[in-house]
């Protein structure tokens, strides 16, 4: 069990690293003006999201809390006329910083799983 | 009262459990937690529609459904997994980020035996599943 945890926990790093370019290059493109705004604010949430649900349950809970975070403003942001907003959007990009630097570099050796002794769960249903 | 509510399974603990999540990584983590530490036979889906129309077929003690899911939604698979005629009793836990006591309560409400916050500890959700089902059945 403990290998499959830890194989999980492997890819899910290198999915992080993907959704924080992605998170990062929505917020360039909804910042410039490039393309539409609001599918630009929406594709970031949804991605802060997915990292809100399954960072903590990864062994990663800072990384979760930073990103609910994220999540709970962006959805803030785009429910209302507030999105387009010069200082929402300062508070959006210093809360992805914020995310940013708590996963970047991230290692699975970091997960609270990865080292978590399993053995006896493995004797008991074996 | 949802039939869900109404109707006590006729074993004492459940078995059977179908896990039904867009996220590929929490389906597979579930599945192993629950194996693993539950000893639960595990099926997954990835979606409301997949669930509905696989789950005559694997015929689930209990069901742990994501409340947010792109198409069909957790509280619109719920109803149409209770349409289904053969699984409107299969008791229902929701996956799902929204914890306030409003949102719980509407989940209840629908008929759900109990929720499972997001994120969850993959160590602790077999105890989890246990404790609402024993609150609940036992």
């Amino acid at each position: 069990m403990q290998e499959a945890f830890r194989a999980l926990i492997d890819t899910y790093c290198g999915t992080l690293a993907r959704q924080l370019e992605e998170i990062g290059n929505h917020l360039d493109d909804a910042c410039s003006g490039r393309g539409d705004r609001t599918r630009a604010l929406e594709g970031a949430l949804d991605l802060s999201h997915q990292i809100a649900g399954l960072s903590g349950t990864m062994g990663f809970s800072a990384i979760g809390t930073a990103a609910a975070r994220l999540e709970a403003l962006l959805m803030k942001a785009n429910e209302g006329p507030s999105a387009s907003s010069p200082d929402d959007f300062g508070l959006i990009t210093d809360l992805f910083e914020s995310l940013n630097q708590t996963a970047r570099d991230v290692k699975p050796e970091q997960s609270t799983l990865y080292n978590v002794d399993l053995s006896h769960l493995a004797k008991g249903f074996g | 009262m949802s039939p869900a509510e109404k109707t006590k399974p006729t074993h004492c603990e459940p078995d059977r459990i179908l896990v039904v999540d867009d996220d590929p990584d929490i389906l597979s983590i579930a599945r192993i937690a629950l194996e693993t530490m539950g000893g639960h036979t595990i099926e997954t889906c990835s979606s409301g529609q997949e669930a509905v129309d696989r789950v005559a077929g694997f015929d689930p003690d209990i069901i742990l459904l994501d409340a947010m899911m792109p198409g069909m939604n957790g509280p619109e698979t719920f109803k149409a997994l209770a349409a289904t005629g053969t699984h409107d009793t299969t008791p229902v836990i929701f996956f799902t980020g929204r914890v306030q006591s409003e949102d719980i309560a509407s989940f209840k409400k629908l008929g759900a035996v109990g929720v499972v916050a997001k994120p969850f500890d993959p160590m602790l959700l077999a105890g989890k599943v246990r404790e609402i089902w024993d609150r609940r059945y036992a």
